[in-house]
């Protein structure tokens, strides 16, 4: 899980091949889409100020949610080592 | 007479008798296994399928561009009008030693002196937990996010130079080379501690003159391995280093660039001539890499049997 919250993370892959739709959400995986850094990467070269502030805060939301999937992985694996010292 | 006789009876009943067939019978756990071995074997072609189609890919169009006319493309100036085919990434691969090499100045010292800290002297105490939770989380961080962290902290105050893109790759290194520093601390065997206190030496001086060099050849490769690591990174960069093309050995003033920028900028570039320069830096950054590892790996193996 420590490789999951490093490939939500990953920017440069995503950014060279992933599409940069705009707008419409979809769920076809074969169907051009965004990620966070994707998007961040992108659209940086051309933001205004208050562009720029609005990719930080999206960056924000993805530390926010790679914090969580980190916290749930220790704790999965502590949890898994409890059990397995403790019996 | 009597017991002649019986083990003569023994014998002959021992050879008489048919010897079991221990040959493996083809049944259901044998075919089983055999489907698992194939069933693993796939996997490690699956695993290995993609490694060798990018190395293969990666030298297939990078090396008439990398070493076409050899020191060329290793010294030259990124051309500045990008539509002009001919070589030249001279200034990244500056860019690019000059930003590690920083980063690992920056990393490295800290990173063994903490993990000397949480091994040595606080070891199981609450500020150690702190710090190891506080490193585990950091090695989770995505690189854009330590970035913009450090875009805000230091490029909106200073501008764009290589120090804040080594300020950046510094704090993904730390985590990596705490983490393994640990492990080699770890595994120096207490005995040898033990004779330096019997001896009256110092906790400090024990720490310096036996366990470290006890340790350092582990430390010294899983450092090459976080500078290898950090060397690739391209997201933290663009936002501290900037996108300079020329020659800037310069380490605090002004953008800067470096080849993970450029394979970025080139390869998202309309122009023939800079996709195949994008190829050309792209190799010369896999065989970077390889070559740091391969100095870890051929550094640990000689340290390891001069032992």
């Amino acid at each position: 899980m420590l490789g999951l919250g490093r490939a939500m993370g990953e920017t440069i892959a995503a950014a060279l091949v992933i599409g940069s739709a705009l707008g419409q959400m979809t769920l076809r995986p074969l169907a051009a889409g965004n990620s966070m850094p994707a998007v961040i990467a992108n659209e940086w070269g051309e933001a205004d100020d208050l562009h720029k502030s609005a990719l930080i805060a999206l960056a924000v939301t993805l530390f926010v949610i790679t914090i969580v999937v980190n916290l749930v992985a220790t704790g999965i694996v502590q949890r898994s080592m409890k059990r397995a010292q403790g019996s | 007479m009597m017991e002649l006789a019986e083990t003569a009876d023994i014998s002959a009943a021992a050879t008489a008798a048919p010897i079991p067939d221990l040959t493996a019978k083809p049944s259901w756990r044998s075919a089983k296994s055999t489907i698992m071995t194939g069933l693993m074997v796939a996997s490690v072609l699956a695993v290995a399928l993609p490694l060798i189609a990018v190395v293969w890919a990666v030298l297939a169009r990078g090396f008439a561009v990398a070493f076409k006319s050899f020191p060329d493309f290793f010294i030259q100036e990124i051309p500045t009008v990008a539509r002009r085919a001919g070589p030249g990434m001279g200034p990244a691969i500056l860019g690019t030693l000059l930003v590690t090499g920083a980063a690992t100045l920056i990393a490295v010292p800290l990173g063994v002196l903490g993990a000397v800290y949480l091994h040595e002297y606080g070891l199981n105490n609450r500020f150690s937990k702190l710090v190891r939770f506080m490193s585990t989380v950091m090695s989770g961080v995505p690189s854009i996010v330590m970035g913009l962290f450090i875009y805000v902290l230091w490029t909106l105050r200073f501008g764009y130079s290589a120090f804040g893109g080594s300020l950046a790759l510094s704090c993904l290194m730390l985590p990596v080379v705490i983490g393994s520093t640990e492990q080699m601390l770890k595994l120096v065997p207490h005995h040898l501690r033990e004779a330096a206190y019997a001896l009256g030496v110092s906790k400090s001086r024990t720490i310096l003159t036996v366990v470290l060099p006890a340790a350092l050849p582990g430390i010294v490769s899983g450092s090459l391995l976080a500078v290898a690591r950090a060397a690739g990174e391209t997201a933290p960069l663009l936002f501290a280093v900037g996108a300079a093309n020329e020659y800037n050995p310069h380490l605090f003033e002004q953008a800067n660039t470096a080849l993970s920028i450029q394979i970025f900028g080139n390869a998202t570039s309309s122009f023939v001539a800079a996709q195949d320069r994008a190829w050309g830096a792209a190799l010369t950054l896999v065989l970077l890499t390889f070559v740091i590892t391969l100095v870890a790996r051929v550094f640990t193996a000689h340290i390891a049997s001069r032992r």
